[in-house]
């Protein structure tokens, strides 16, 4: 019997010993596993792509429901009282007043600060400092937040290091969900053993006894089944993990790694991130009961969400306080303190596609220096162009204008959403090259084609300004150019162009022709000048589609990319200036390290003489042109602009700038159906609307003249300088310095007053 | 004969000169009257604010311009501490609100020469010279700039600058 016994005790001691052996052989296995995930990157961080900076300051057009809107876009939150707080604002009767957060850009740090922005007349009058009454001319508005480049796990994280963490918070997250934290070895037997009573005590799971450690081993490395095998994997790694690492480390590790909560399709994991989400600020300023809320957050995310369930969270961010207090980490007033204050986060916008068309084209440039999997996981920042507001206006400007022309024109409607009517729309900063706003197509979730950077469509009228601009070294403003219905030889067919309407005179000045869009004028100039000429100047302004010497090119009748006609309209806006458009601007990694920056690139294509003049006579456009329907719209300052339509009304373009920016609109249908419309109607409306909506870049600035510009009065019948008194239509007329007109009206000279006696008497009888 | 004959010539010009010159005037008393346009003074655009480079205090004649003219200012120190790429990209952001302002191109162009992109300081030389053009003190400078893009241009054989 005893021998049994012994035997037994042998054969117990053997298989423990062996359970034994086999238990640290696998913990032994696990600890390569885990060394190899924690050698490298712990977990992948989204790369978020920004807008740019907004810029404040007095004298800007602001509209106030905009402004307040762009605030809440910023996660800024508003108070009744004055903002004490970074991230605070309050309207007042006289503007806002705003604690601005800090702005972290590459290379530039700004501490937040508070501000009073006085606003009248929805005009920025004054900004100035509340704390030291200093007068600012200037303030930068933090950019936003456009996009995120998500991997499979679609995870919001922004990793933090423990000495980053507030004492507070690592004791609230140990009274909440592992108090013994510090002193078990990675499993709590008297945890496990309270659970189960608790359990047994209630007729089911009402409490887990799953350490810190274990929870850790659980989200990090398994599935979230629930099997014993499955249990006794957790057990083993979480002994692992605290034989391999120290406390803190395995803490760290876990406060990064917890989830926290939904922000849309997005999860928010790590307490870096929650507290940002949450309450809009860095993990290292949250308060005790701000640090309570985020630790009960963690039993339940959604269940115990201050957003979703207010009064939940109260109870459990109380219930934590108090474990905190029944631990000694709180004293009975702190207690008492914390748990009479209100909850109050800072709100959220969930993610939506921004600007589709912008991101697609910023992610293609990207992708030329990162694969994919990189951008989604090694937490970039990426500082773009992108000007929010611009951006929105754009879209909305673009959906309602081609909702108003189908609703106009019953013939643009159509069912397939596929074949819809379509438009696009790009905003530069002609002198930066900034892209500011781009709206490539009408809906994106329809077709992802951008129509500003990947189609190729004839400009029609709108090339004429480009035609204008290369051959005015031969043409002056004021040359006539012959109106008659001409046909031309072109390799062996006859081609009559015609005017779009009716347009009197046998001959049109220069700027007439761009005034009033006249094509045989158009064509007459590039006949005269010569279309090897022209072809040989208008590569200056890089177009990378062909263009032939043929006459036709004077009414666009060779394709363009849109964006590139915008670019090449840029130089008439900035002084011959021809700007490399820009769309990402700094490419930063998570520790701070530029790894690209682009600059303001320019090439000068014109002298600013010669851009000036373009520049006036498409001022002539909208003043008393093809769009001067603009005034009637609202848009009643300095702009110069062109409208285009090609033939049968493929397409309608408008163009328009002053010095502070470019807009092109462009509508039409993919398959070249006609719009019955006009540049003029079908996409000067569009463009009107957009730039009433974004009063910020309406600086009422006039277009200066340059050296090198002259102005003459010069006859309206002859276009030569004009005889006093004799020419009957004289008008002022700029010219360039080394081309203007030197002799006088050769129609006029001779006719004193018999002559003009006797024309009257002829005209009587005619 | 000869020089009768060239006498009376002469004598018929001169007469026929004068009916032209009463002809003239009679005529013109007939005409409208019209004021002949003066010729187009070279408005530009207003003197830059700042009076000399980096002129903190240089206080600018409108809002915009104060704007431009604080990262201007911020741009010039940026520079001054030898972090051409940040006063770039902090200028870039001055003509972003004020298209005109002259000492910005100035500085732009001088952090390109000072990262040795002469092509692109020439570039920038040319608008501030273009902008600064009423002020003569920083119209100098900007001469003196172009002279020396040049000068650098020849010593590094790069002879696109210009």
């Amino acid at each position: 019997m005893l021998s049994l016994l012994k035997k037994l005790i042998l054969i117990g001691g053997v298989l423990l010993v062996l359970a034994m052996a086999t238990a640290a052989g696998y913990c032994w296995y696990l600890s390569g596993h885990i060394e190899e995930r924690f050698s490298g990157r712990k977990w992948d961080i989204p790369s978020t792509i920004y807008s740019d900076t907004a810029p404040l300051f007095p004298g800007k057009q602001v509209d106030l429901f905009a402004f307040e809107k762009k605030l809440k876009n910023l996660e800024y939150r508003k108070t009744t009282g004055r903002p004490e707080k970074k991230g605070e604002y309050r309207l007042t009767d006289t503007g806002v007043e705003i604690h601005f957060k800090d702005l972290h850009l590459p290379g530039h740090i700004r501490e937040g600060f508070p501000a009073r922005v006085e606003i009248k007349n929805r005009r920025i009058r004054d900004i100035r400092r509340i704390d030291t009454g200093e007068a600012l001319p200037l303030v930068e508005l933090e950019p936003e937040v456009i996009m995120q480049f998500f991997g499979k796990e679609r995870e919001l994280r922004r990793v933090v290091s423990i000495s980053q963490v507030p004492e507070h918070l690592v004791h609230a997250v140990l009274a909440a969900e592992d108090h013994r934290f510090y002193t078990h070895f990675g499993v709590d037997p008297a945890g496990i053993l309270r659970a189960v009573v608790a359990n047994i005590q209630h007729g089911g799971i009402r409490q887990g006894g799953s350490t810190l450690t274990q929870q850790l081993a659980k989200n990090y490395f398994l599935t979230p089944e629930r099997t014993f095998r499955r249990k006794l994997h957790e057990l083993f790694i979480a002994v692992t993990l605290e034989i391999k690492y120290s406390k803190d480390e395995i803490l760290e590790i876990y406060l990064n790694e917890i989830y926290l909560g939904q922000k849309g399709s997005a999860s928010i994991n790590g307490v870096g991130r929650a507290a940002d989400f949450y309450f809009g600020k860095p993990v290292e300023d949250l308060t005790l009961s701000e640090s309570a809320v985020i630790a009960g957050i963690i039993k339940g995310p959604n269940l115990f969400s201050p957003y979703t369930h207010p009064d939940r969270c109260r109870d459990r961010r109380n219930q934590v306080l108090t474990a905190m207090f029944e631990s000694g980490w709180i004293t009975k007033d702190q207690l008492a303190e914390a748990t009479a204050r209100p909850i109050e986060t800072v709100g959220f916008e969930k993610y939506r596609r921004r600007a589709p068309y912008f991101l697609d084209y910023v992610s293609a440039q990207l992708e030329a220096f990162y694969p994919q999997t990189t951008l989604s996981s090694m937490g970039f920042s990426i500082y773009t162009t992108l000007d929010p507001e611009v951006q929105a206006a754009a879209e909305t400007a673009l959906t309602s204008g081609l909702a108003r022309l189908e609703a106009d024109l019953p013939a643009l409607r159509r069912n397939d959403p596929e074949k819809k009517l379509q438009g696009a729309v790009v905003v530069m900063q002609p002198r930066t090259g900034n892209i500011l706003a781009m709206v490539g197509g009408r809906d994106y979730a329809t077709s992802q084609f951008n129509r500003i950077t990947q189609s190729r469509r004839q400009p029609g009228s709108c090339f004429k300004p480009i035609v204008t601009a290369a051959l005015l070294d031969l043409f002056k403003p004021s040359d006539l150019l012959a109106n008659r219905k001409t046909t031309y030889l072109i390799n062996g067919r006859d081609w009559t162009p015609e005017n779009f309407g009716e347009i009197p005179g046998e001959a049109v000045s220069v700027r007439d022709m761009l005034r009033l869009s006249c094509n045989r004028a158009a064509v007459d100039m590039v006949v005269r000048g010569g279309p090897d000429t022209l072809v040989k100047q208008i590569s200056r302004f890089n177009f990378s589609t062909p263009m032939q010497p043929y006459p036709s090119i004077a009414l666009g009748a060779f394709e363009v990319i849109p964006l590139e006609l915008a670019r090449a309209y840029c130089a008439f806006a900035a002084d011959g200036v021809l700007p490399f458009p820009l769309s990402v601007r700094d490419v930063i990694d998570e520790n701070d390290n530029l790894l690209v920056r682009r600059h303001m690139d320019i090439q000068a294509v014109l002298s600013p003489a010669k851009a000036f003049l373009v520049t006036s006579m498409l001022e002539s456009v909208v003043t008393g042109g093809t769009a001067k329907s603009l005034k009637e719209r609202g848009v009643d300052f300095p702009l110069a602009g062109k409208t285009g339509t090609t033939n049968d009304y493929k397409d309608a373009w408008f163009v328009g700038y002053t010095p502070d920016f470019l807009t092109l609109v462009w509508v039409g249908f993919d398959n070249g159906d006609s719009v019955f419309s006009t540049g003029s109607g079908a996409a000067l409306p569009i463009f009107a609307d957009l730039v009433n909506a974004m009063p910020g870049y309406v600086s009422n600035t006039p277009f200066t003249i340059p050296p090198g510009v002259v102005k003459r009065r010069v006859c309206g019948d002859s276009g030569e300088l004009a005889v006093s008194g004799r020419c009957p239509a004289p008008y002022d007329e700029y010219f360039l310095e080394e081309n203007q007109p030197v002799v006088k009206c050769r129609l006029h000279a001779g006719s004193g007053v018999f002559k003009r006696i006797f024309d009257g008497f002829r005209g009587l009888f005619e | 004969m000869d020089s009768g004959g060239c006498l009376n010539n002469r004598r018929r010009t001169f007469c026929r000169a004068v009916a032209l010159v009463a002809a003239m005037l009679f005529f013109s008393a007939c005409a409208r009257v019209a004021v002949m346009p003066e010729p187009e003074p070279d408005t530009g655009l207003p003197a830059p604010a700042l009076t000399s480079p980096g002129d903190p205090s240089g206080a600018a004649p409108d809002a915009r311009m104060a704007a431009a003219h604080s990262l201007t200012v911020e741009g010039y120190r940026l520079f001054e501490q030898k972090d051409y790429d940040g006063a770039i990209r902090t200028l870039e952001r001055a003509v972003g609100i004020n298209p005109a302002d002259g000492p910005a191109y100035f500085y732009l162009a001088e952090a390109w020469l000072q990262k040795e992109n002469l092509a692109l300081a020439a570039r920038f030389n040319e608008l501030a010279t273009l902008y600064l053009r009423n002020n003569p003190a920083w119209s100098q400078q900007a001469d003196h700039q172009k002279k020396r893009i040049k000068r650098k241009s020849i010593e590094t054989g790069a002879g696109s600058a210009s």
